[in-house]
């Protein structure tokens, strides 16, 4: 039971971009506990969604996993043959539910593709079964449901069709990239909704990608922070929403809109997150960050552990000193 | 899908009628009088009066085009000035022998185009898909009757393996007379199919729904022919529509290189004659097969493309 179901060590992707190599990945590392909830926050370009392809090797043809291990239940997913693992073990659900569906293809069918690829059952096993999932995931009729073409649902009923699709196997691992984002308010309560209850139905251990912070609240018990390609703070989520880490988490927080105080601006943190061709060298939030001091743009932060469920990658742990 | 049909069919009867009228007076505008082509230039003046009479030429002009709808519609097509045959018994003759050109060359066609555009989207940038590109390229660069030409040199006089000429009597050895002119057509169309393929593969297989398919655990091969191939194929049913229709007036030169007595012969033929009763009919049956192929394209997209059925009612 302590074996971490899924263990990401330094792992660095590179792309070629021009003539140029980029990393936009860089040195990552996290678990995931059996049946355990993760969040990775960061904002746009911070390198959540170049990690979570990496972790199935669904990355474009430019890229690669330089270095690193990724361990699935033990075994190294680098070595293991992924179509064995992709479906099976280890489901995933997209941001863009509105073209992550084939258009030629009925939905029923999509869904219940992993079962007959992987042969976890005959084809018309495999139909009921997709319909059954279906119906979890909260779709109305679903037996006529899963005659319809992608075409004549909304987008949040292709991103309930994805998600039961993702977890018709009843995977151990369900890596989902920003579900909620390109989905209306109500809606990405629903899918919220969903995905909760199947992981208490199903067992499965979820590995969140967002940006949105209110999501990471209630639904994951440790949080991962990336910025700029590399992991900057690591906690469980009471710890980081009661005692942020590193400057760029503070910042994450103020920029939460709350109920309370409507009269103020919401904050902004200064700046962009910059393009993997521009990394700066040392701690990469020192450009943008309020408490930078000069070590800050010179060397690496380590990682400083805070509590034995916190560490943050920041100077001002050591006093702006290096140890 | 039923109503889909249906208002590609009512299109379809439209562009007919357009037709229709088009060659009407087309053929009432060219230059050339009908009964001094018909009769020679030696005719009396009351034998040239007397043919307009039979024909119908003095009758006022919405007259005759009515006479001519009503003709055409009942699939009478009149007589050959030169010959005095029956077009229609002519025509019906002579439209299998195209058809069984367009369709064979359109299998041969897709048979080597589709697999090999697959192919060289699969491999893009490797040997492969050079090699594949610079073959269609080179099929695509060579003019039908050359090529036909050619195959006729090296397959029929010199390895005597296919007739030389005519369009065969009998099940096997029509099969046999359509080989060369079918081959030719159909690497000139499996050129064009390959390049469209690969480009359209190329671009499919960048989408998202491919990703999923793919975290879905579908190895490469099911990837390709299941999600990917499928989509790649509607613009490719397109160039296939646009192809056959060029290929009918293709289907002319080849079919003289071949000396195959099809449509195009019989239409070269009328033309030479200045036969002006079998050019009309020959050109209305071509128009015929232009709809008929549209038709077929616009539900073959709908039997792919779930889409359509609903977007382009």
């Amino acid at each position: 039971m302590n074996n971490p179901l899924l263990q990401v060590e330094g792992l660095t992707t590179a792309f070629r971009a021009g003539g140029a190599l980029i990393r936009p990945v860089q040195d990552v590392s996290f678990s995931v506990a059996q049946g355990g909830a993760l969040g990775i926050v960061g904002e746009s370009g911070s390198g959540k969604s170049v990690t979570a392809l990496s972790i199935l090797r669904l990355l474009p043809d430019t890229a690669r996993i330089e270095t690193g291990r990724i361990l699935f239940d033990g075994t190294d997913l680098a070595t293991a043959g992924m179509t064995s693992v992709r479906g099976r073990d280890i489901g995933m659900v997209f941001q863009e539910p509105m073209t992550s569906l084939n258009p030629v293809l009925r939905v029923g069918d999509q869904v219940a593709e992993s079962l007959t690829l992987h042969n976890i059952c005959p084809p018309a096993e495999a139909r009921a079964r997709a319909i059954d999932m279906l119906r979890r995931v909260g779709l109305s009729d679903p037996e006529r449901r899963a005659q319809d073409y992608p075409h004549q649902m909304s987008g949040g009923m292709r991103q309930r069709v994805m998600i039961a699709g993702a977890l018709v196997c009843r995977p151990r691992l369900l890596i989902a990239d920003e579900p909620t984002t390109a989905l209306d308010v109500t809606i990405q309560a629903q899918i919220l909704d969903i995905l909760r209850r199947m992981r208490a139905e199903l067992g499965t251990a979820i590995v969140l990608i967002t940006h949105d912070l209110g999501v990471i609240a209630e639904f994951v018990e440790s949080v991962v922070v990336m910025y700029a390609g590399r992991v900057v703070e690591r906690a469980d989520v009471a710890s980081l929403f009661r005692n942020p880490g590193h400057p760029y988490t503070t910042g994450l927080l103020r920029a939460v809109p709350r109920l309370h105080d409507v009269q103020r601006r919401l904050y902004q943190i200064p700046g962009n997150v910059p393009p993997p061709t521009r990394f700066p060298p040392g701690c990469r939030f020192a450009p943008r960050c309020a408490e930078a001091r000069p070590i800050c743009t010179e060397h690496v932060p380590p990682e400083i552990a805070l509590s034995p469920s916190q560490s943050a990658a920041c100077w001002k742990h050591t006093g702006f000193a290096r140890p | 899908m039923r109503r889909y049909i249906t208002n590609r069919a009512v299109d379809a009867l439209l562009t007919v009628w357009l037709v229709l009228t088009l060659v009407f007076f087309a053929m009432r505008v060219l230059p050339g009088d009908p009964a001094v082509a018909a009769l020679g230039d030696q005719a009396s003046s009351d034998q040239l009066e007397a043919f307009r009479a039979l024909m119908g030429l003095n009758d006022p002009l919405p007259l005759q085009y009515v006479h001519f709808l009503w003709d055409m519609l009942r699939l009478d097509f009149g007589t050959s000035f030169r010959t005095g045959d029956r077009i229609g018994a002519l025509l019906a003759g002579a439209l299998p022998y195209t058809l069984q050109l367009a369709f064979a060359a359109m299998l041969v066609g897709a048979a080597i185009g589709i697999p090999a555009g697959v192919v060289a989207a699969t491999n893009r940038g490797r040997s492969a898909d050079y090699i594949a590109r610079l073959l269609s390229l080179l099929g695509l660069c060579i003019p039908e009757f050359y090529l036909g030409a050619l195959l006729l040199i090296v397959f029929a006089l010199r390895l005597d393996l296919f007739p030389i000429m005519g369009g065969g009597a009998g099940f096997l050895d029509r099969l046999n007379h359509l080989v060369l002119p079918a081959v030719t057509l159909g690497i000139v169309m499996a050129a064009f199919t390959a390049r469209l393929t690969r480009s359209s593969l190329l671009e499919v297989l960048r989408r998202d729904y491919i990703r999923t398919a793919r975290a879905r655990g579908a190895p490469e091969r099911v990837v390709v022919w299941r999600h990917a191939l499928r989509n790649a194929l509607i613009p490719v049913v397109t160039g296939f529509g646009i192809y056959i229709l060029t290929m009918l007036s293709g289907s002319i030169s080849i079919e003289l290189v071949f000396a195959r007595p099809g449509l195009g012969t019989v239409l070269v033929s009328g033309i030479l004659a200045r036969d002006y009763p079998v050019v009309q009919a020959g050109l209305v049956v071509f128009a015929l097969c232009v709809v008929v192929v549209n038709l077929t394209m616009d539900v073959l997209y709908a039997l792919i493309d779930p889409r359509i059925r609903v977007e382009a009612l």
